[in-house]
């Protein structure tokens, strides 16, 4: 069964940003070397976090501790199938990130880039450390560390409108970490643990009455408005004021997952599935997500700018992975931790698209761009993938996770047989507003007859969007590429046991 | 291959077909709802809770203040306008002046010895009042 | 026969005092070497309280008798984990004041170079002794030692600071009289001063309607003394107006060292027994909370940065003295008694330090008192700015700094009572912090200066080393002593308080 190691790797691999944002701020004078440092912390990074992979499938716990903060509460990393998954994806993805923003910043000569390396670097410490880290108040630290260090890149700009967003953003989020506290501390009271424990903290419903239990939970949502469910999601769009590469990675991975690991985290670790049907609770959270998954959509609509547009989807998409796990079965479950990953690469495809459109041609709203894909042949058909991903399409990753959240709700019965057909809407709404961007790409002519010093985007940019458009294929083919699949198997035969 | 599987591809051939045929994208009812009522729905309450932040500032600047000016606006809010029009006018601009008003802010220093030491007497007042009370409740 | 130790308590008093005199005679010979004076007796000071605690912890209490005469009829000395702790907060904080003042004094007030040292260390004389002392008596002499000294140095400016410390002073007298009052009733019912006697003495005279009076005495007397909320009026002037390193003296050490005698009083003359035979720390609990709320609400207000600090300073004795309220009813072994208070008052120490002095930098280098003033200063004084960042997002309470460690005690010992209404206070008092000090930080970096379009223009201008290295030193702090209360490394002294006064979870 399961057995313990005792490594350094998990803090190898979290300490990687957290050295090279000092050698960022060394080296701030010297571009070159500056971005080298970022690129090799961040290979480094992969390489340190993949390597844990074959010891965690094998069914071992990776863990490294450090002291103990309160009894029962020990500062350290516990790294399980589970959090390996969003740090292999937060850590490669990185990679990516950093050769696109390289090509962004100097194409577009942005000021503060060391501040802005340097805050990006500390925002991936945040994010691998949430997904390391082995109880909740090791959590909380790098989810605040997380919340702080991506305020100057929201506010990036220092425009009025960059420093509004960076204040409802900060605003949101640093009160919604005061919950978080709150939930942390409550539950600690409670049990008097917070670790992570396949299937819930045993001890937790006997200590705590059925309304204390409900209520600790509505905390708990409350504390995870890094998830963006609604009717706490407006932080998203308006963060959207930052430079494209923080929207791409933080705010369609390492942010907003954060919020929806920790609501995996707290679902099937600390209250345990068994507790949460008992409760009700997944009923609950069903219904919360169903909502948020339409009227995301319904906004998506409405709007105008593709960034903004994409940061709808991505509300839509977060609240996919919450239907998921809310549901409570084998399927579910499963399909919420896949699309971790393959959300993540979708839209950090789609994201970077929009980045390298505004790049090469200036142009931000979707109305603006007819007529662009026969210019940026490469970014509009990597934009197509994305595109379609979302929308549940094969030959992509979404058709795959799509697929088992709707076994998922035929597994959990009752009530939940319905839910497939909602998704059929949601996908439906997916299309109405991504096909048209498409269409309008390739198909319609511009009024103007088109710039014709518009061409494609940097090569630093045009290779990350490849590179993850591609993946997001394999997926759809081999969906255990970097053991994906594999680790989410081993994470659900952990918490429920086999398939049944 | 499950039904509901069906019925996407169906939406997407369907999609795919109205837009060859009409040049347009289908739906467009649906598309002008989000753009209009609801995008205006979602406005008003993020305007509102904006405004909420705003009024807690505004208010925290001089709380003394910030009340009368509040409590003013109320009492002309209740006080019913004449019926003359000009008095009607009258009212709505003193209402607008009154909006605008700010607190000024605490000034810079206060020799407020008076205050704090008859403070200072009330707490003593009360403490020695509650000394004599449960001197006599006491059996 | 005592060990050298022993004799340090007194020792540490006699060589600070002496040392005033020597600075007021090396002064008129040589103006430059007041400063070194200062600086080489607190830190011979800081070494002596460092060995202190040393011995308090591996050997027990001292008892230091003043000249050989016996207690009660001679002065005694007491140091026991609680003071050798606070002592060394206070000589650190003293230290790195003194090292920021040799170059900011210079600038600030060129011709009172002597007289402030003279009173400094008569200051830091008079907190040293309110600390060692265990006669109640001697407790007041040195309180009113250390406020003349305060009185002096927050008028040293002239002008509006006058006014502030002609505040402070009417307000601190009354504050002295209070004290002195609740002395002169327990002296008339008990006929003894020494602090342990008192202890032993009046147990069973806590129905005397004159021993609560007195205990009244002493909590209004050293609620003004240490800025209890409504007592707090004098406090944000003085602040504002007195030089920085005084402002950081002030919030980081004088009113803790209030708070510290406010302790000494409750747990020492008086005790566990007394203390929960009267509700008074439960209302002591709401007050705190209304003077936390309160006092972030009015530091949103302010647009003086240093006024700000000084709400916010408010706010924070808010936090110490609702976990002293707290500290009876909660028993856990961890954060039960005085642990979070204690931790609260080195952690108080070391944020508000840091930001008081950094407020200084900024009045040094461009006399710049405003919050809306600070556009661009992020990129002049970069280090300046990086150190109140990091203070000012520990006081926010953002892990692992030192203010999100005693926010998470204080709100385990809110639970462990069961008091939950603190557990939102503590939240929402959190937000309030985030308000205003994220204003600042929004300034400093994220405005751009008017007119100022190109980037490089702004060039770097920043403070002289000698007073970047204690704002530094202390801004590194507050990560690192977060780190290490988490790591629990300190715990002993807090243990070994809670025992001293029957507090800890293992007593009950």
């Amino acid at each position: 069964m399961t057995a313990t190691i005792e490594s350094m790797q998990p803090t190898f691999a979290i300490m990687c940003p957290a050295i090279v944002s000092i050698l960022i701020l060394l080296f701030g004078k010297w571009p070159n070397i500056r971005e080298s440092w970022t690129l090799i912390a961040a290979i480094a990074q992969f390489l340190i976090v993949i390597s844990m992979a074959p010891v965690i499938l094998a069914g071992n716990i990776i863990e490294c501790t450090f002291f103990t903060m309160l009894p029962g509460v020990d500062f350290g990393f516990s790294v399980d199938a589970f959090g390996l998954i969003f740090a292999i994806t937060s850590s490669f993805l990185w990679i990516l990130v950093s050769l696109y923003s390289i090509g962004y910043m100097r194409s577009l000569n942005e000021h503060a880039q060391t501040r802005f390396y340097f805050f990006f670097a500390l925002a991936i410490f945040g994010a691998v450390g949430i997904a390391m880290s082995g109880n909740l108040f090791t959590m909380f630290i790098f989810y605040e560390i997380l919340t702080v260090s991506t305020y100057p890149l929201v506010a990036h700009e220092q425009t009025p409108v960059a420093l509004a967003a960076g204040r409802k953003y900060l605003a949101y989020l640093l009160t919604s970490g005061t919950f978080f506290l709150a939930a942390i501390v409550l539950t600690y009271y409670f049990s008097g643990t917070t670790d992570f424990v396949n299937g819930g903290i045993p001890n937790l419903a006997s200590e705590a009455s059925r309304a204390a239990l409900m209520v600790l939970f509505v905390i708990f949502l409350l504390g995870f408005m890094k998830a963006a469910w609604m009717p706490f999601h407006s932080w998203l769009p308006t963060a959207m004021a930052a430079p494209t590469p923080v929207s791409a990675l933080l705010h369609a991975v390492a942010v907003v997952k954060a919020g929806v690991f920790g609501i995996i985290r707290v679902v099937c670790y600390i209250y345990g599935v068994d507790l949460m049907s008992a409760l009700g609770l997944g009923l609950a959270l069903v219904c919360l997500a169903t909502f948020t998954l339409i009227v995301a959509n319904l906004f998506a609509l409405a709007q105008d700018n593709l960034k903004r547009r994409l940061a709808y989807s991505t509300i839509n998409q977060l609240s996919l992975i919450i239907f998921g796990v809310a549901l409570l079965s084998y399927e579910g479950i499963e399909g919420a931790m896949m699309h971790i990953p393959f959300h993540g690469f979708m839209k950090i495809t789609l994201f970077m698209c929009a980045g390298a459109i505004m790049v090469a041609s200036g142009k931000k709203n979707i109305s603006e761009m007819a007529g662009i894909g026969k210019k940026m042949p490469v970014t509009m058909i990597a934009f197509t993938i994305g595109a379609l991903g979302m929308c549940a399409l094969p030959p992509t990753a979404g058709y795959i996770t799509h697929h088992l959240f709707v076994h998922g709700c035929e597994e959990a019965g009752g009530s939940m047989t319905i839910f497939p057909y909602i998704l059929l809407i949601v996908a439906i709404l997916d299309v109405m507003y991504f096909f048209p961007i498409i269409y309008t790409a390739f198909f319609k002519k511009s009024k103007d007859g088109g710039d014709r010093r518009i061409q494609e985007a940097p090569i630093f940019m045009l290779i990350p969007i490849a590179i993850t458009a591609t993946v997001s294929i394999i997926f759809y083919f081999y969906p255990d590429l970097f053991y994906i699949s594999d680790l989410v198997h081993t994470a659900i035969s952990g918490l429920m046991g086999g398939h049944p | 291959m499950m039904i509901d599987e069906i019925l996407m591809y169906a939406f997407v051939v369907f999609w795919v077909a109205w837009v060859a045929v009409s040049k347009k994208e289908p739906g467009r009812w649906l598309i002008r709802f989000c753009e209009g009522p609801l995008t205006t729905f979602a406005t008003f309450i993020d305007w509102n809770v904006g405004r909420m932040a705003g009024f807690f500032v505004w208010f925290s600047r001089n709380p003394a203040a910030a009340l009368s000016i509040k409590g003013e606006e109320m009492k002309l809010r209740v006080e019913i306008p004449g019926v003359t029009p000009e008095k009607a006018a009258e009212y709505e601009r003193e209402l607008e002046e009154l909006r605008k008003r700010q607190p000024v802010g605490e000034p810079m220093v206060r020799l407020n010895i008076g205050t704090a030491m008859l403070l200072v007497l009330l707490f003593i007042a009360l403490y020695l009042i509650t000394i004599l009370i449960r001197g006599w409740l006491a059996p | 026969m005592l060990c050298a130790v022993e004799h340090f308590p007194v020792l540490i008093i006699v060589i600070s005092l002496l040392s005033a005199f020597t600075i007021f005679i090396a002064g008129w010979l040589n103006k430059k070497s007041c400063c070194f004076i200062s600086f080489a007796t607190i830190l011979v000071q800081l070494v002596m309280s460092i060995f202190i605690l040393h011995h308090v912890l591996t050997a027990g209490t001292i008892n230091y008798w003043l000249g050989g005469w016996s207690p009660p009829w001679g002065i005694e000395y007491v140091v026991d984990a609680l003071n050798a702790y606070v002592l060394v907060i206070l000589l650190f904080l003293a230290l790195v004041c003194v090292m920021y003042s040799k170059r900011n004094i210079e600038h600030e007030l060129p011709h009172k170079i002597v007289s402030f040292y003279v009173l400094y260390q008569l200051l830091v004389t008079g907190l040293c002794g309110v600390t060692v002392t265990g006669d109640i008596f001697n407790m007041y002499v040195f309180v009113e030692i250390f406020s003349l000294s305060a009185y002096a140095l927050i008028a040293s400016r002239g002008k509006i600071a006058l006014k502030a410390s002609y505040t402070y002073l009417i307000l601190g007298s009354i504050g002295a009289c209070f004290f002195l009052l609740g002395i002169g009733f327990l002296y008339s019912v008990t006929g003894t001063l020494n602090m342990h006697d008192l202890s032993l003495l009046l147990p069973p005279l806590y129905g005397n309607r004159m021993v609560q009076a007195a205990f009244g005495f002493f909590i209004i007397g050293l609620g003004i003394k240490m800025a209890l909320f409504p007592l707090h009026t004098w406090l944000p002037d003085a602040h504002s107006f007195a030089p920085a390193e005084i402002s950081a003296m002030l919030s980081g050490i004088i009113i803790e060292v209030s708070t510290y005698a406010f302790i000494r009083v409750c747990f020492s003359v008086y005790t566990v027994n007394f203390l929960k035979l009267l509700p008074i720390f439960d209302i002591l609990c709401w007050v705190a909370a209304s003077g936390i709320i309160i006092g972030s609400v009015l530091a949103i207000a302010q647009d003086n940065l240093k006024r700000m600090l000084a709400y916010s300073s408010v706010s924070q004795m808010g936090y110490i003295m609702l976990a002293v309220g707290l500290s009876v009813s909660s028993h856990n072994e961890l954060w039960g008694g005085l642990t979070p208070a204690l931790m609260h008052i080195l952690n108080h120490a070391l944020m508000k330090g840091c930001l008081f002095l950094v407020a200084g930098a900024f009045i040094y280098k461009a006399d710049l008192w405003n919050i809306s003033d600070f556009r661009g200063l992020g990129r002049k004084m970069p280090y300046t700015c990086a150190a109140f960042s990091l203070a000012a997002i520990s006081m926010i309470g953002v892990p692992p700094s030192v203010g999100f460690v005693s926010k998470l005690y204080i709100i385990l010992a809110s639970l462990d009572s069961g008091k939950f209404v603190f557990v939102a206070i503590m939240l929402i008092s959190t937000l309030l912090n985030l308000v205003y000090f994220w204003r600042v930080i929004e300034t400093m970096y994220m405005k751009q200066e008017e007119g100022a379009h190109d980037h490089s223009s702004s060039r770097r201008d920043e403070v002289p080393a000698s007073m970047l290295i204690p704002i530094l030193i202390l801004a590194s702090l507050c990560i690192i002593v977060g780190i290490i209360w988490l790591a629990e490394i300190p715990m002993p002294i807090m243990d070994s308080v809670n025992s001293l006064f029957g507090l800890s979870g293992g007593m009950t």
